[in-house]
Order: structure tokens, then C-alpha cells, then sequence
């Protein structure tokens, strides 16, 4: 037991090494997760080591080593806010690292300070009372208690699993996506953190992008099949309500299709996309907000879609 | 198999579904239930793994709702703010659907810790740990109900008892920065304790020193357990002071002031818009607790959708810890008023049990709030409960009933468990996943909401100012990362464009309108298409009312799914216009 005594120590460096070696090399994830994990629980073990007694009862150690696992990256995670150290994948492993490593020494301080024989085994919190003695152990009820919660195990695991398979077989109705817009990029959009809850960065913003979006010259236009089977289909863009350009695209389940064409709102654009082989009625479509002019020379299957087809 | 019968058929609608799954909480609930409250002894380790299995088992109904993401509306919120955090690495990063919890940001750098240091992804990380944290919460809550009880067996029941809370299944068993703060609330507990009752000075120093680490930690994750960890701190100080134990109160009273100072100092220097947050809950609760108190209407809603059963469920839930309450505090009284945290419980189960029962019956959120703060309120009443049941499991009469009358006992037990469940989260018209449901929170969750959100992002860019359905709402602010508004009514209450709408919904800078046709075939179980409607909705929206923006010149219909288009707005401001 005694020549053991620092065996923990030597394990936590270990993991907490390899684990950050893992975590940096972005190694596989068989490897990168059960090492990540010890990472990521290490500090707490050794710190909980540290700070309280080494003879901390098992569920007391354990409970305390997660917990504390739990509060270092908040408080670390601040200090280097507090430092104007950027919080990137990075400074997390070298910030568990160290806590690791600054942990295996104050641990290995504390033991050096006080000889295992002056420590005593503690009863834990949850039998200190008066009424909580433990009745002798019998090992026929060991043997069943054991084989009744792994039989529990199993059906939890079971259960995830099984849940997991009926999530993924549970059937949705199919659709397709189809849009079209103007490829603006907006300075002020992408700070959100000035946006948020602030009406006048959100004004700004909003002219910002009213203003590009104006006087954007490229749009995107984007179809993804979601029909749960493969799908063909037929793009056509309208110019002036004339036909400009037209793609077939072919498209698996989940799959998308995107092409940057040129924008403008000073005349109509309206895009239609057909599920074939219906070629009269399109399946979706998307317009530029532009009036066809009058007289609409579009199809009459097609009128309804300029946008001021209606009197509102 | 409750879940997969509502997958694959009728959702909560699925008769075999929801036996199933009331079956399996029956099975869960029992055995333990059984253990827990019979005579036989029963050795720490056996409570311990009683209650373990318990926790497990209900994290896992949860997990196993949605296994494939979060669809829990409050996890979008989170999902995000990680999200957020691993793209930026800076903290504090704001978050459209929650703008304060960027002022709160330990679950994120705990999960983003994790995620850096195993590659996982944000919703694997947070299901480890919001399941690790739930786990520990309720472990330290036993451990320290041990302590305070010095009964495994009470607290092993007060822990049973503990999960009739409405919500507590799920709402501390989500992703969200509550579930954290909770583990480090029940792990400050134990440790103050253990700083008051170590024989070693030493000892309590160390001790000492976990419970200040602690604090902090939850002063940074979460505001409202920062409040309730001070005011039990505080609550403690002060029955230790009564009950004569001097050094108990003058630790606790320390702690409690560290508690109160970091609240203060974080609120003062970085989250100052936590008083904003709160004022108007506040300001609500006391003007209708007023109204109540003055014989006038409190505006409570009284046209619950819940279905009769679970209301009377409710009510019998509610007078039967009333009285166990009662029984608990005379018995917490006559047995054990030398002992500081027992008289603290008592003190503050029944005080919190009265003021909760007036927020419920009075406010017209009161619902909702009763149920967020039993999680707190719960705590000491569930101590007072365990000790009125212990008494009355070993009382004469109940001994020479026998076995018949701990069975009873039990039944009654799981049916107060079965009333938390029932009355707390997912509502009764989501308690199975299923088919879509229309404005209905998780049920609105699938998997075209979800890829309409990642379009928005990758096509629209983030933070646009979007008019939605309560149902995508969620998902736009997660996973597309935008600015969706609650006050979105008067866009889809009118059959044309007027000059008047167009008025207001430029003042709130709408930059783009989504609409949803199936708001004009299904009505929302949740009462409510939109969230600006409370207790007032509009019914079968017609459908002219959306598609009235096809029809306005200047407007782009930017995205069309046969279900689910996007309005932009802002095209309004470019589009030449006819002239007036």
C-alpha cells in the first residue's frame, strides 16, 4: 500500500500528458477521447488530493474530484479573460495541462509533509450517524446485487441505443429547399456581439446590409433534396420574366447543389425549380422582390409568382 | 419502447406509447421506492446505489427523447453560446435567444474545456456534463442530507421524495447553466458542512477552502443559484445562531458573506443587466401577490390546457406535501430543534413551500415559476417530508399493518413522483417524441427546422432580425445563429400589407419574415403560434395572412420549401418602388 502510495500521481501525469499530446496532434478519437477525458478529470483528482485529505472516503473522494474537475476550467477560464489570453482549443489543453502538472506537485508537497502514518481514514459524511451501521456483508448478496445492476447497465445501454435507432428510423414528409440571395458580406452583421440586445448596432447593421444588399451583383442560388430518395430536378432563372439560364441537377438525399449567379433588383429575377418530370408546374420558387412590368408576360401557371401579381 | 411507439406512430398521442412509458417509470420508480421506504435496514452503499440508479435511469429518459441533438429549446441557447466561445475564444460573447447567459458563462467553458481536450462534439461534451454535474447534484444533496439528518435512510427518502419536483427530471438534467451551478450548490453545501463539523482545524480549513472554490464557481455559472446557495448559507448562519452552535453559524456566516460579496461584485462589474433581467419577474410577482392580498384578481390564467386528471394529480400532490410538510416540521421540532440544519430546513422548506404555493396560485406565470423554483424549495421540503413519512412508516399502526401498509405507503410515494412527472417537463402533448406539432416547443424540433437554420446562417449571415413561430424560434437562434423576435404577432394577424405594419415592423428593423403554412392547418398544443401571444391566440392562422408577401412589391421571397418561406424585408428599402 505504502510503496504504492504515489502510483495515482504517476497515472494522473501520464494521462494528463499523453491526453494533451492526443488533444494537440488532433489524433484519432479511440484515442483522443478516453486520454481527453482523463485530461479533462486529472486536475480535479489531484487538486481534491491536495487541498483535502488524502484519506477521503470513496464516494466523498470521487464526488469532490469531479466537482473540482468542474470548477477549474470556470475559474481558469476567467483568470485568462482576465489575462486577454484567447480561450482557443490551445489554451484549454495547456490550461489542463498545467493544472495537471501543478496538481502532481502540490499532491507530492502534501504527502511529503505528512508521513502516511499520520494520516487517518476518516469515516465519510454519509456514515456519520449514529443510526447508519453497515450490516455485515454477505458475498452470495454481493454476487446477485452485482449481476441485478449489471443486468441494469445492460438495459440503460440497451434503451440508448435502441432510442437511438428509432430516432434515426423515424420517418419525416420529404422537402426541398430552394433559395436565392444576394451574396453581401456585411461587416457589421458578423460582430454580433455589438448586435445583440443593442437597437442601435442593430439599426446600423440593419442600413448596413439594406445598403449592400443593393447594390449586390452576385446571388446564390441553392437547392438541397431532402425527399428521402434521389431526386431529378429542372432550375430555371427568369429574367424579365424571359427564361436566361436553365439546370438539371440530380440530387441524392441530403445532398445540395449551389451556383453564384449575377444580381440585380433593378428588373424581375424569379427562379423555378421543377421536381421532374413535372415540367409545367414548378415545385418552389423564389423572386427578387422585383415587379414584372405590366403587361406580366409570364405563363399564366407562372403569373402568380411575380410579386406584384396581386393588388394589396 | 414508450419513445419508439411514439416515433414511429402518433407521438404523444400513442396509446400503447404513453402505457409504455408510464410502465417503465413505474419500474424504475418502485423497486426503488420499495427499498427505500421498507423497514429492512439498509446499508449506506444501498442507498447510494438506489439513488445513483435513479438519477441514471431518469438522465437517461432524457437523453433517450432526443439522442440524435438537443431539442430542448433552453440547450439551443447553450449549444450556441459554446459554440460561440470555441469560434471567438473569448468569454462573454453575447447570444441572441440569451443575452444573459453570456453573463453567466461557466457551463459553456466547462463543456468547451472538454470539447478541446477530447474533440467531442457540443452536444456529445453536454450531454457528459450535464449528466455528470445532474449526477453529482443529487449525490452531494444526499451526502449533505446525511450529514444534516444523520439518516441514511431519511435522506436516501428526502432524495426520493426530492424527485417528485416538477421539471427536476429535466430542467437540471439539461444543458443549461441551472444543471451546473446545481452541482456546485450541492457540493458547497457539503463542503460548509464539513468545515463546521471536522474535529481537525485543519480539516476545516481544507474544507474551508472547497466551499469558497465552489461559490465562486457558481456565482460565475448561475445567477438564481448564486442567490439560493447565499440565502442557505445565510439561512444556516442564522439556525445555528438560534440553535446555540456559535462556531457553526460565525463559519457559515462567513461563507455566506463571501457568497453575497462575489454575487454583488459580479453583477456590479459584469453583469449589470442581471437586475434588468429580473426586475420585471419581480415587480410581476409582488404586484400580484399584492392584487391577491388586497381581494382583487391576481391575473393568474385559469384556463389550464393540461388535461383534468393531471390537475387533480396536482392538487392532491400539493395538499399531501402540505401536510407532510406540517407532520415533518412538528416532528423536526420535537425531535431535533438543537440541531441548526434541521431547524434551518424547516425554517425555510416551509416558508419556501408558502411563498411557492402563493406564486402558483397567484401569479399569472405562477405555473411556471413554481415549478423553476421547486427545484430550490424542494430541497428543505423534501427533508421535511422524508421525516414526517420515516414517522409514519415506523409508527404503531403502520408496524402492525405490515408489509400492506408500507406497499401502501409506497404506492403513495410514487404516485406524488408520478404527479412530478406528469405536471412537470415535456407537457403531456410532448411526453413521447413523434410527428411534428406545430409552435410546440421540442415537438417542433425536426430535422427541416434544423437544416433551414444552418441554411440561414450559411446564406443570410448571423444575427439577422427575423420574424418566426414560436417552433423554429429556438432552432434559428441555436443553430443559425440569429436574431429571431418575440413581438412578431402583427405581421401574421392581417390578410394584406398595410402601411401600419410595415411601420412597425420597420421600427423593429425586421430584416426578414419566415412563415410556416402549417400554422393554417394545426392548431399550436401549446396555446400560442407566437410568443407574444400569452393566453391569447389566434387560432387557424389563414392562410392569406402568410402569403400576403408574395404579393408585395419590394419583398424577396428569398427561400421556399413548400412549408417554410423567408420574406426579406429589407429589400424593401432597395427594390425601386412605384411612385405614390
Amino acid at each position: 500500500m505504502y510503496r504504492n502510495r504515489n502510483l495515482d500521481i504517476a497515472i494522473a501525469t501520464i494521462i494528463a500528458v499523453l491526453g494533451g499530446l492526443a488533444a494537440a496532434k488532433q489524433l484519432p478519437g479511440q484515442i483522443t477521447i478516453p486520454l481527453g477525458i482523463g485530461l479533462f478529470f486529472a486536475p480535479g483528482y489531484l487538486w481534491s488530493e491536495a487541498i483535502l485529505n488524502q484519506w477521503l472516503p470513496g464516494l466523498e473522494r470521487a464526488l469532490t474530484s469531479v466537482g473540482m474537475a468542474l470548477v477549474f476550467p470556470i475559474l481558469g477560464g476567467f483568470l485568462f479573460f482576465g489575462l486577454h489570453i484567447p480561450l482557443f482549443r490551445s489554451s484549454w489543453i495547456g490550461l489542463l495541462v498545467v493544472l495537471t502538472l501543478l496538481g502532481v506537485v502540490a499532491v507530492a508537497v502534501q504527502r511529503l509533509r505528512q508521513p502516511p502514518a499520520v494520516r487517518r481514514p476518516q469515516r465519510p459524511v454519509s456514515q456519520q450517524s449514529g443510526r447508519g451501521n453497515q450490516p455485515p456483508r454477505r458475498g452470495g448478496s454481493i454476487a446477485l446485487n452485482s449481476s441485478i445492476f449489471g443486468l441494469a447497465g445492460l438495459v440503460a445501454i440497451g434503451a440508448v441505443a435502441y432510442s437511438v435507432k428509432s430516432a434515426e428510423a423515424q420517418k419525416f414528409p420529404g422537402y426541398t429547399m430552394l433559395s436565392m440571395t444576394p451574396v453581401v458580406d456585411n461587416p457589421l452583421a458578423q460582430n454580433i456581439a455589438a448586435l445583440s440586445n443593442n437597437l442601435a448596432a442593430q439599426n446600423q447593421a440593419a442600413e448596413m446590409q439594406n445598403t449592400l444588399q443593393g447594390k449586390a451583383t452576385q446571388a446564390h442560388l441553392f437547392v438541397a433534396d431532402h425527399q428521402g430518395v434521389p431526386e431529378q430536378y429542372e432550375l430555371k432563372l427568369l429574367e424579365k420574366a424571359k427564361v436566361v439560364k436553365t439546370w438539371p441537377i440530380t440530387l441524392n438525399d441530403g445532398q445540395s447543389w449551389q451556383v453564384t449567379v449575377a444580381w440585380t433588383t433593378n428588373y424581375s429575377m424569379i427562379a423555378d425549380l421543377y421536381l421532374l418530370p413535372n415540367t409545367t408546374t414548378p415545385l418552389h420558387y423564389v423572386n427578387n422582390g422585383a415587379c414584372v412590368t405590366a403587361p406580366n408576360p409570364l405563363p399564366v401557371a407562372l403569373q402568380a409568382e411575380a410579386p406584384c401579381s396581386v393588388k394589396t | 419502447m414508450g419513445y419508439a411507439a411514439g416515433r414511429a406512430g402518433d407521438g404523444p398521442n400513442s396509446g400503447s406509447g404513453i402505457l409504455l412509458y408510464w410502465l417503465g417509470q413505474v419500474l424504475i420508480l418502485v423497486p426503488i421506492g420499495g427499498k427505500l421506504l421498507s423497514r429492512r435496514s439498509l446499508s449506506n452503499t444501498g442507498v447510494i446505489t438506489l439513488i445513483t440508479v435513479l438519477a441514471i435511469a431518469e438522465y437517461l429518459l432524457k437523453v433517450n427523447y432526443s439522442p440524435l441533438g438537443f431539442t430542448f429549446n433552453d440547450e439551443f441557447l447553450h449549444w450556441r453560446g459554446t459554440t460561440n466561445m470555441l469560434a471567438s475564444g473569448k468569454l462573454f460573447e453575447l447570444n441572441y435567444g440569451l443575452p444573459i447567459g453570456t453573463q453567466y458563462p461557466g457551463i459553456e467553458e466547462v463543456t468547451s474545456a472538454l470539447i478541446s481536450a477530447t474533440g467531442l462534439s457540443v452536444f456529445e461534451a453536454g450531454l457528459i456534463v450535464a449528466g455528470v454535474a445532474h449526477l453529482l447534484f443529487i449525490l452531494f444533496l444526499y451526502l449533505a442530507f446525511v450529514a444534516a439528518i444523520r439518516s441514511q435512510r431519511i435522506a436516501g427518502i428526502a432524495i426520493l421524495i426530492y424527485f417528485s419536483a416538477p421539471s427536476l427530471t429535466t430542467f437540471t438534467s439539461m444543458f443549461i447553466y441551472e444543471t451546473l451551478a446545481l452541482a456546485f450548490l450541492g457540493m458547497c453545501i457539503v463542503a460548509a458542512l464539513r468545515s463546521a463539523i471536522e474535529k481537525s482545524p485543519s480539516d476545516r480549513r481544507r474544507w474551508f477552502i472547497v466551499a469558497v472554490l465552489t461559490i465562486f464557481a457558481t456565482v460565475i455559472t448561475h445567477h438564481v443559484t448564486s442567490y439560493m446557495l447565499t440565502l442557505f448559507l445565510a439561512l444556516v448562519a442564522v439556525a445555528s445562531r438560534l440553535t446555540g452552535s456559535r462556531k457553526t453559524a460565525a463559519r457559515f456566516g462567513i461563507l455566506a458573506l463571501i457568497s453575497a460579496l462575489s454575487v454583488a461584485g459580479w453583477i456590479y462589474f459584469i453583469a449589470p443587466d442581471t437586475i434588468n433581467y429580473f426586475s420585471p419577474n419581480v415587480v410581476g410577482i409582488v404586484q400580484s401577490l399584492k392584487n391577491l392580498t388586497n381581494g382583487g384578481s391576481s391575473g393568474a390564467s385559469t384556463n389550464s390546457t393540461s388535461p383534468s386528471l393531471n390537475l387533480y394529480v396536482e392538487l392532491a400532490g400539493l395538499l399531501a406535501i402540505t401536510v407532510l410538510i406540517a407532520v415533518g416540521a412538528w416532528q423536526a421540532w420535537k425531535r431535533h430543534r438543537r440541531h441548526p440544519w434541521i431547524i434551518g430546513m424547516m425554517i425555510g422548506g416551509t416558508l419556501g413551500w408558502i411563498v411557492s404555493l402563493g406564486i402558483r396560485l397567484g401569479t399569472s406565470d405562477g405555473q411556471e415559476l413554481a415549478g423553476r423554483a421547486a427545484t430550490y424549495i424542494y430541497i428543505p421540503v423534501s427533508v421535511m417530508v422524508a421525516l414526517a413519512l420515516t414517522r409514519f412508516v415506523n409508527s404503531a399502526p403502520m408496524r402492525r399493518l405490515g408489509a400492506a401498509a408500507t406497499a401502501a405507503i409506497v404506492a403513495a410515494v410514487v404516485a406524488l413522483l408520478v404527479d412530478g412527472l406528469a405536471n412537470g417537463w415535456p407537457p403531456f402533448w410532448e411526453r413521447l417524441p413523434g410527428p411534428h406539432q406545430v409552435a410546440s416547443f421540442e415537438s417542433s424540433v425536426d430535422p427541416q427546422e434544423i437544416a433551414i437554420s444552418y441554411w440561414s446562417l450559411a446564406e443570410l449571415g448571423p444575427g439577422n432580425v427575423i420574424a418566426a413561430d414560436s417552433g423554429i424560434y429556438p432552432v434559428l437562434i441555436g443553430y443559425g445563429n440569429q436574431n429571431p423576435q418575440q413581438v412578431t404577432t402583427f405581421l401574421y394577424d392581417t390578410p394584406t400589407w398595410t402601411t401600419a405594419v410595415a411601420g412597425q415592423a420597420s421600427g423593429l428593423n425586421m430584416q426578414y419574415v419566415e412563415t410556416d403554412t402549417r400554422l393554417t392547418t394545426s392548431l399550436p398544443p401549446s396555446g400560442a403560434d407566437f410568443l407574444d401571444q400569452k393566453g391569447s391566440t389566434i387560432g387557424l392562422v389563414p392562410l392569406a395572412y402568410l402569403t400576403k408577401y408574395n404579393h408585395i412589391e419590394g419583398v424577396a421571397r428569398v427561400y421556399d420549401d413548400g412549408t417554410i418561406n423567408f420574406y426579406d424585408l429589407q429589400s424593401l428599402g432597395y427594390v425601386p418602388q412605384p411612385k405614390p
